[in-house]
């Protein structure tokens, strides 16, 4: 198996984009070569934005921006805090307690007395390190900006109340949707999230690699299968899957696989599999598969080996999943929540749905129409190609350096 | 001006959360009255640019919105209608707008209220320029350079132009007449419908008008 390298080139994207992408990044970074840009979240390791910073911080670097990634570091208790934060900027109803918020900002002081944030710029992701911007000084030269890669549309009153006290004082805050902003008195950029082509779970695989994967994981390819890849998670509808799947099997001979992380440490993930299981029942033409965190070259292969990829969430974040199955050319049937809809232009790079019975309807135009697969996911590759992929948010933060560093001058003469 | 030689340029959006939105017509005609050029210029012309990757969907965001949110197909034909090219400014074009839609809900008084299934964000663009390096002094280096510049530099030249320089023009047009003396090319190119085209099929257009 070719693994990719840990940190491609920007070259190594051409063949994906487009030389005259890659050319035009290089045109916009010529201005804001020698500016110095510091990111700072809170894990190394895990989750989207670490993902996303352990490629963009690279690419930065080679369009000559001086990038580094800084991580705060903070016990137990602090992330505790912040995890119940981030509910609660979701909307969960969560109370803000004064031991909370004493935990919160004694780690962020303590952070503040080590980290480097000597830069231009200083970038803070979501709301753990937030409070840093206590060092903000008066007259300080350098420019804060605040990334909320969360959708903070409706969250708990105290919470948020605590949070925009800090968020206000940035000089600029970037939201993942409009949906997902908050009105605020500084300004607020959109930045799609994006997926990276050139990773495991997204680079091209030959037919004999996805072969392999399915036939190591039990799945025959007699017939074609839907696929839905998501946690076990009732806001992901696993039910409502099934339920469009046996609507859509009454007329189609297909095979449906459900894809999800394992329920281990996770006692809803645990109860919903077990419902899912308890649905699906001993139907042969079912797969309900565990997959640990790191099963990229299997997700892949999954997502390419499908006929038709669903994402039937009841709410959502941006859907990333959506994403990445666009990016390979796939039917995509998802639920009109969340970022979905600004990825799923109905009828032109996928199909949206409502219902089961909606899921299903869709489903079963697509098995009926394969050259409307085709079309539909051809301008659904091209939709990522032109939005949500790491070279368009590197795109982002280059205007961005520029608004930020330049805010009079729009036209960059060299 | 008569010699100049034409340098490429090519350019890119930030776009900008405005926080003001309209979960109705009524609301919608409100936003519009107040919104900066800036503003207007994001909801006609960015979706342009990506709208050139899909021709199915309506050339401009309001109209995308009143069809899709509002399901008012009516208006959304009538707002898709307005022709960018031949207005003069951004002020004349939300001129337009609103008088579509002002029109359309003295028509239909009841659809002015009905809420939309999702709200309108009003957005705002930051455009950033840069020179492509790429200069020309004659019509065959211009019909060279524009078989190979990227797609967005078409898009800055020939779509954003008629706005930016406050012409109902485009850049090539405009140094095409003035420069190498060619009002024919200059026409030519000025009829070509950007608004029906993918950007490749204005730039094939654009290099058939020069062969």
């Amino acid at each position: 198996m070719n693994k990719p390298r840990s940190s491609p080139a920007l070259d190594d994207y051409a063949p994906l984009v487009g030389t005259g992408t890659i050319e035009e990044l290089r045109f916009f970074a010529e201005h804001l070569k020698g500016k110095r840009l510091v990111m700072v979240n809170s894990t190394r390791v895990g989750g989207g934005v670490a993902e996303m910073l352990a490629r963009l911080v690279p690419l930065m670097n080679e369009l000559g921006i001086e990038c580094r990634w800084e991580v705060i570091h903070g016990n137990p208790d602090f992330f505790r805090v912040t995890k119940a934060w981030h509910n609660a900027i979701h909307g969960a109803p969560v109370r803000l307690s004064a031991t909370d918020v004493d935990i919160y900002m004694q780690t962020n002081r303590k952070n503040a007395e080590t980290i480097n944030l000597d830069a231009d710029v200083v970038a803070i992701h979501d709301p753990q390190p937030a409070a840093l911007i206590d060092l903000k000084k008066n007259g300080d030269a350098r420019k804060w900006v605040w990334r909320c890669h969360i959708d903070a549309s409706h969250p708990a009153p105290g919470v948020w109340d605590f949070l925009s006290s800090y968020v206000e004082r940035y000089d600029a805050s970037i939201f993942s949707l409009p949906a997902f902003a908050k009105q605020l008195p500084i300004p607020q950029y959109l930045f799609f999230p994006s997926i990276d082509p050139l990773t495991e779970k997204n680079r091209i695989l030959t037919e004999e690699e996805v072969e392999a994967v399915l036939e190591r994981l039990g799945i025959p390819r007699d017939k074609p299968y839907i696929l839905q890849v998501s946690r076990y998670d009732r806001l992901k509808d696993p039910i409502g899957v099934y339920r469009a799947y046996k609507i859509a099997k009454e007329t189609n001979d297909i095979r449906l696989v459900l894809a999800g992380g394992s329920a281990t440490d996770d006692p809803e993930g645990a109860e919903v599999l077990r419902e899912v299981r308890e649905a699906v029942g001993n139907d042969p033409d079912c797969h309900v598969l565990e997959l640990p965190p790191d099963a990229n070259h299997e997700i892949n292969a999954l997502q390419r080996g499908a006929t038709i990829v669903l994402q039937k969430s009841i709410r959502e974040g941006f859907g990333l999943t959506v994403t990445e199955a666009l990016w390979k050319g796939k039917a995509v049937v998802a639920g009109a929540v969340g970022g979905i809809p600004a990825q799923v232009l109905h009828g032109v790079t996928g199909l949206l749905c409502h219902t089961p019975e909606g899921c299903a309807y869709q489903i079963r135009y697509l098995l009926a129409n394969p050259k409307e697969r085709e079309r539909l996911g051809k301008l659904g590759m091209e939709w990522v190609r032109s939005e949500f992929l790491v070279t368009q948010n590197l795109r982002r933060w280059l205007l961005l350096l520029h608004a930020l560093e330049y805010p009079t001058e729009r036209l960059i003469t060299r | 001006m008569n010699g100049e030689s034409f340098r490429f340029h090519t350019s890119s959006d930030l776009v900008e959360l405005t926080g003001k939105q309209a979960r109705n017509l009524n609301e919608l005609l409100r936003v519009i009255r107040t919104a900066r050029g800036a503003e207007i210029f994001h909801h006609l012309f960015q979706t342009l640019r990506e709208h050139h990757l899909f021709l199915e969907r309506y050339p401009n965001d309001f109209a995308d919105w009143v069809h899709n949110a509002c399901g008012e197909p009516v208006l959304a034909e009538r707002l898709a209608g307005v022709d960018i090219r031949g207005k003069h400014s951004l002020a004349e074009l939300r001129g337009t707008i609103v008088d579509v839609l002002k029109d359309y809900i003295e028509e239909n008084p009841a659809a002015g209220t009905r809420p939309a299934r999702t709200p309108f964000y009003l957005c705002s663009s930051i455009s950033v320029v840069v020179p492509t390096g790429i200069v020309v002094k004659s019509v065959e280096e211009f019909r060279d350079a524009v078989a190979q510049v990227s797609l967005q530099s078409i898009y800055h030249h020939f779509v954003t132009a008629r706005i930016r320089v406050d012409l109902a023009t485009n850049d090539f047009s405009a140094w095409l007449g003035t420069s190498m003396n060619r009002p024919d090319l200059a026409e030519r190119l000025d009829r070509i419908d950007l608004t029906m085209l993918t950007l490749e099929g204005v730039r094939n257009e654009i290099l058939e008008a020069l062969e």
